[in-house]
């Protein structure tokens, strides 16, 4: 039991810490490319 | 850290339940310290494994956002703002694509002028129908500032063998556009769409076409992360997106045009004399390829404050009505200036060119489709 709760934590970490790299390096991308939606300047 | 206690068996009716309880508690302790050691402990393999998560979780993206999937979603979980027609328009066009060649259809696309000159598509349809005999479906392609490059694009996205017509909203805003204005379409996609005939127009400008791997999601990747902030929308729910959105507004006052004309005549009237056979050039460009499909087009003057635009542009407003009227007279395509006919007033537009009245709006779109009827009565097939 104990050796299986610490594969689940393991598991968890993994997934966190998957979703967090996805996620900064899409923001990392959009601030890189300043991407965001164009806006015609003055109108 | 750990602590065995050597206790009977739980189930042995000789332990008192205190004893019992505490091997209980204790092996619960044992297995959170377990559970916040696996969580709390990064090795190497675990930060391997993770970034294995996310290259995966971005494949099974790719995967998932397609053109199929764009054209399927609710724009509402599409749309950046409730105004967001560039996210509009690539769902339209990719919906387009997809349609039914076979039944009779209708485009109209051009920039926010002609967004605003029709409020009723369903209406739309309906007057159409009544006067080819068969049902009609008609799409509004329109977005705000919309260049003949986009509208290149979103023509290529017409099914093939597409029966129908092809309407293309002109205003001076659409002639006096630069190629700063392309290259800043490649910076900031407005729109998510894979067109050969806008790569074309990129190379005939000088640009660098942007490489391509065949990945919709990576290849559009700018227009997606500019919409990043959708993805909360899962939570939250969509976001109506407003079509028409100057309705039953007060028209501009006197300081507002004070404010804004002098920028409407700089970027019309600074780009107008050495943009405008550029930007027509791009045009015949769209016709021809709608030409060689057999798909009838029309160039529509979308609706303007005619006095109020002479005003501010005594130079260049002339050269833009002669420019489109010439070009049209050459090339033999229909131009309709349905202002006169329509009977419009400077009290039914919000500004220079978006109406602001829904009856207005409704007696333009009468107008139009009486003027496409007769475009696509040769493509009709009338039921008995």
């Amino acid at each position: 039991m104990i050796s299986a709760c610490r594969k689940i934590g393991w598991t968890i970490q993994v997934v966190i810490m998957g979703e967090a790299l996805l996620l900064a390096l899409v923001s990392l991308y959009a601030l890189q490319s300043d991407a965001r939606v164009f806006r015609y300047a003055g109108f | 850290m750990t602590a065995h206690l050597e206790l009977p068996a739980p189930t042995q009716t000789t332990c008192p339940q205190g004893v019992r309880d505490a091997v209980r508690n204790d092996q619960w302790r044992e297995a959170g310290i377990a559970l916040w050691e696996g969580l709390t402990c990064v090795t190497l393999p675990g930060l391997l494994a993770a970034a294995a998560v996310a290259v995966a979780q971005f494949a099974i993206l790719a995967c998932w956002v397609t053109p199929d999937f764009v054209s399927r979603v609710d724009e509402g979980y599409l749309v950046y703002s409730p105004i967001d027609d560039f996210a509009m328009v690539t769902k339209l066009s990719l919906q387009i694509q997809r349609s039914d060649p076979d039944s009779l259809q209708v485009v109209f696309a051009g920039p926010s002028t002609t967004r605003e000159s029709v409020l009723d598509d369903r209406r739309m349809e309906a007057d159409l129908e009544s006067l080819v005999g068969e049902p009609v479906r008609f799409w509004l392609a329109a977005s705000s500032w919309q260049s003949f490059w986009e509208t290149a694009a979103i023509v290529d996205h017409l099914p093939a063998g597409y029966r129908g017509a092809v309407l293309i909203g002109i205003t001076p805003g659409r002639l006096s556009r630069n190629v700063d204005f392309l290259a800043r379409l490649l910076d900031k996609p407005q729109v998510a769409l894979d067109s050969p005939s806008f790569d074309r127009e990129i190379k005939i400008a000088g640009l660098a076409v942007p490489r391509k791997t065949g990945i919709y999601l990576w290849d559009h990747a700018r227009f997606f992360a500019a919409r990043r902030a959708a993805v909360w929308r899962l939570l939250w729910g969509p976001m109506p997106y407003h079509r028409n959105r100057y309705a039953d507004k007060p028209r501009w006052t006197e300081a507002h045009w004070q404010q804004w004309e002098s920028k409407v005549a700089a970027r019309w009237g600074a780009n107008m004399e050495q943009c405008k056979d550029a930007n027509l050039a791009v045009l015949d460009r769209i016709l021809d390829t709608l030409d060689a499909q057999g798909i009838r087009s029309a160039l529509v003057h979308t609706p303007m404050d005619e006095q109020r635009l002479r005003a501010v542009g005594p130079d260049w407003y002339p050269l833009y009505i002669d420019a489109v009227h010439q070009y049209a007279a050459q090339r033999g395509v229909p131009f309709w200036d349905l202002n006169e006919e329509v009977g419009v007033t400077t009290d039914d537009f919000f500004d220079w060119g978006h109406f602001r009245r829904p009856k207005t709006q409704l007696r333009y779109q009468a107008k139009l489709a009486q003027k496409v009827g007769p475009l696509i009565q040769k493509y009709a097939r009338p039921t008995p």
